[in-house]
């Protein structure tokens, strides 16, 4: 398998940019796939499917890519995309029991593909839905404050007052669980 | 809780975003204020086990490399699909979520594409097979749905 630690993912999303060549983005789903499948993964979608998701995604952005010239949008856009693309089969499986959505609070302990005592997935499991998907793409999914609030439409001050409150809470969570020392 | 700085300020501070004039007011506001101090001690901690436990979960949950080049292989094939195709395998899809749930209803679809390429060749022999199956599964009526929507790819095909 080839080393993907080459050029950084910038300089890949540049190229592609640049060129729009099939290699070129080749070279971006290297590095984006894992991620996206993470992202559906780290939502309560089983191996399987979130793995046809992030395919599905990367197809769109590959057919979609010429409408991206600026290389800041694009991660916020395939992070949008992919949260579309959740929607879009949410909507479709309403009623199918063997996709778990995130909007069932008690999802988050039920996720197959990470283990069950998941210690990130234990420590969000405090906050509310909304600052829990803050949270994971803050996080997980290593968004910046700017590309969060462009994936969510939220503005900035309101992605930092959740990221500040959900860091509040899981302190004081962490304060009342803390082992108390003699 | 409590907390003298604001939570942009907070974070700014706690992320190394401020400017050098609000660095100044938010150290100045620390020393003299005894539970900020203690509040940003718990908030490095936080941000220490979050960024931790993030790390062991993404560590975790990591896809093999051959994972990865299986997908990327999918994505080559799928992308030189004509587009007929490609909407008619969505509609499929869709219509299967609908008869079995989006899970197994892309099960099927993946058993028929087992033994043919989905592509413009197999294209033929895999809307066969599917549609077999499924009006092995739930009925002839379905499995003519099937048919029909694979012939909607056809003129763009022929």
């Amino acid at each position: 398998m080839a080393d993907f630690r080459g050029p950084s993912e910038h300089d890949l999303i540049d190229c592609f940019l640049t060129t729009r060549t099939e290699q070129a983005f080749s070279d971006l789903f290297a590095v984006f796939y894992p991620q996206i499948v993470r992202y559906f993964s780290f939502r309560g979608f089983m191996n399987e499917l979130a793995e046809e998701m992030a395919q599905d995604v990367l197809v769109a952005v590959f057919r979609k890519g010429s409408t991206i010239r600026d290389r800041s949008l694009f991660r916020p856009w395939l992070f949008k995309v992919a949260q579309n693309t959740m929607r879009q089969h949410l909507r479709r499986s309403r009623n199918d029991p063997n996709l778990r959505s995130l909007e069932d609070t008690a999802l988050l302990e039920k996720v197959d593909k990470l283990p069950e005592n998941d210690g990130f997935l234990d420590m969000i499991s405090v906050l509310s839905e909304d600052e829990r998907q803050v949270m994971i793409l803050r996080y997980i999914d290593g968004l910046s404050y700017d590309e969060i609030a462009s994936v969510l439409d939220l503005p900035m001050g309101t992605v930092k007052w959740k990221i500040f409150n959900g860091k509040s809470r899981i302190g004081a969570h962490l304060r009342q669980n803390q082992p108390e020392h003699a | 809780m409590k907390h003298c700085l604001s939570p942009e300020m907070w974070t700014g501070f706690l992320d190394g975003a401020l400017s050098p004039n609000e660095e100044s007011m938010a150290e100045a506001h620390l020393a003299a204020c005894a539970h900020c101090r203690l509040l940003a001690t718990e908030f490095v901690h936080v941000e220490d086990v979050l960024t931790g436990a993030a790390r062991q979960a993404k560590e975790r949950a990591a896809l093999e490399p051959a994972d990865i080049r299986r997908a990327l292989n999918r994505f080559h094939s799928q992308i030189r699909q004509p587009r007929g195709i490609t909407c008619c395998l969505e509609a499929l899809r869709f219509f299967l979520a609908g008869m079995l749930g989006t899970s197994a209803g892309g099960k099927v679809i993946q058993a028929a594409a087992k033994q043919t390429e989905i592509d413009e060749a197999g294209w033929a022999d895999f809307i066969g097979r599917l549609s077999g199956m499924i009006a092995d599964l739930c009925g002839d009526g379905a499995g003519a749905i099937v048919t029909y929507i694979g012939k909607l790819a056809e003129p763009e095909l022929a």
